[in-house]
């Protein structure tokens, strides 16, 4: 889902105050950052959502570009708060993760999230946990944010090849991965 | 097959591929004829649907509302600024007093400073300890700067403008403060006489009748001349004893501290025109005057009294 044309009047219009606006980006880009950080492992994925939004609210005024920048942008802010956020739980340990979150997203009392957890979203995590971090941020936003290479790279503060090469060597660990397992359905 | 043999195989499977068929199998819509593939397309497609689930409602409501807020907050937030902005001063004064006091060598600087300030104050006023008080003055006119020596208060209480002559040899001051000391009560014009003619003047004659002050008349023919030969320091200052004065007396009589009664009026007297000698009394002092004048207001409260004649030259007259 985007905004297309709308995207201008849209964020000119967050940027006056307007809620609908707002409720209007969150809609867009919520699902995104949200699987982002799933994919990811964060503890407390919903909460880490709500503190990217709000901090798209307070740096908006500052951001130019298109509704695609917008996107990059915006899940540039969720990478940069679940580093935080790993390095907070780090010093705070015990907190539940990989399998833990899966069955805690799935058991959100959403018939469509059941739905995919008795599909196997269980199994998804955890061939996404065999990936190293950086082929997690890679694969990860590329199959769910469709960012490009050159969008990554720029979020991750890497270089064009090197994201390349970790997207070549996540999706070979993958492919290892799904041939011992079977595609998670 | 060995982990290496595995690896070469996976490198070799990725450089048949394209990139747009890479492309098509992130994106779950492969539909090319690699069945390896065809499974990443499936897991990418899992995967997003697994995890890039919308946020419940209440959720949803929630991070919305929030978001509303903080925007109002941010709308709201330059007027806030403006309003505590008389207190800013304070804050800030408070604040760089807290962090300056916090120091202990900012304390150490501060006492040293109010020490100085208060030393210097009172160096100033020459109130020190004698031997402080020396010591600061020599330290000071080292570096430039004049301040009273201990000797100099002294000086200043008996009344000795400042710039006099060290040396009062030659003066007619003892003579003339004997001439005061020893005068009874009635001090007219014979008083006035007498003064002047101790200090070597001439005196007019007395005028009876004439009340107020007969300045001119019974002054000396040289008066105003200024000083003559031999001048030092004028008559009655603390640095020259008068012989009659008595020995070991610290202050001569005559200084400010301790007037005569009646004690004659000083205008232009001292320092000024010394009035000894060649009867260079004149009683105005002309070009030192204002000297006379300004050094001291009380000098012309001790002018001419009862009608008197202005002595030509008063010892001890305060300037």
């Amino acid at each position: 889902m985007t905004l297309g044309q709308a995207f201008d009047s849209v964020i000119n219009a967050a940027r006056a105050g307007a809620e609908w606006a707002w409720a209007e980006l969150y809609d867009d880009l919520a699902p995104l950052v949200l699987g982002y950080l799933r994919g990811r492992g964060a503890a407390e994925p919903e909460d880490l959502t709500g503190e990217v939004f709000l901090h798209m609210v307070r740096d908006v005024g500052s951001f130019e570009g298109n509704e695609r920048d917008f996107r990059a942008w915006t899940l540039s802010i969720a990478h940069h708060r679940l580093l935080d956020d790993v390095r907070y739980r780090k010093r705070r340990p015990a907190e539940p993760a990989g399998d833990e979150i899966a069955q805690h997203t799935a058991q959100g009392g959403n018939v469509e999230t059941e739905a995919l957890s008795a599909m196997g979203s269980g199994q998804v995590m955890r061939i996404i946990q065999t990936l190293s971090s950086d082929q997690r941020d890679v694969l990860l936003l590329r199959m769910i944010a469709g960012l490009t290479i050159e969008e990554i790279a720029s979020i991750l503060e890497k270089r064009v090849g090197a994201v390349k090469a970790l997207q070549r060597r996540g999706l070979a660990n993958l492919r290892k991965r799904i041939s011992r397992e079977g595609v998670p359905l | 097959m060995s982990d290496m043999n595995a690896y070469e195989s996976d490198m070799g499977w990725l450089s048949k591929l394209s990139d747009e068929e890479i492309e098509q199998a992130l994106a779950g819509d492969y539909a090319g004829g690699d069945a390896s593939l065809a499974d990443l397309a499936a897991f990418s497609l899992a995967a997003k649907t697994t995890f890039a689930a919308a946020p419940e409602d209440a959720t949803r409501a929630a991070h919305v509302n929030a978001m509303a807020e903080a925007a109002a907050d941010l709308d709201v937030a330059p007027a806030h600024a403006s309003k505590p902005a008389a207190s800013r001063p304070i804050r800030r004064v408070k604040l760089v007093l807290t962090s300056l006091f916090a120091s202990l060598i900012a304390k150490v600087a501060l006492v040293g400073l109010a020490l100085a300030a208060t030393t210097g104050g009172l160096a100033a006023a020459g109130s020190l300890p004698e031997p402080a008080q020396e010591a600061l003055a020599r330290a000071a006119e080292k570096v430039g700067f004049e301040l009273p020596a201990a000797g100099d208060a002294e000086e200043g209480e008996a009344g000795v403008p400042e710039g006099l002559p060290e040396s009062t040899e030659g003066s007619s001051a003892p003579s003339v403060l004997d001439v005061i000391r020893s005068w009874a009560d009635d001090k007219g014009c014979e008083f006035g006489h007498a003064v002047a003619t101790a200090a070597g003047g001439s005196p007019g004659p007395c005028q009876d009748e004439q009340g107020g002050n007969d300045e001119g008349e019974g002054r000396p023919e040289s008066a105003g001349k200024g000083r003559p030969e031999g001048a030092g320091k004028p008559e009655g200052t603390p640095t020259s004893k008068p012989a009659g004065a008595g020995e070991g007396q610290g202050k001569p009589e005559g200084t400010p501290s301790s007037k005569p009664e009646g004690a004659v009026k000083p205008e232009g007297t001292p320092g000024g025109g010394n009035p000894e000698a060649d009867g260079g009394a004149g009683g105005t002092g002309s070009g030192d005057e204002d000297r006379g004048g300004a050094s001291s207001g009380s000098s012309s409260s001790n002018g001419n009294t009862d009608g008197a004649d202005k002595p030509s030259s008063v010892p001890g007259g305060r300037p």
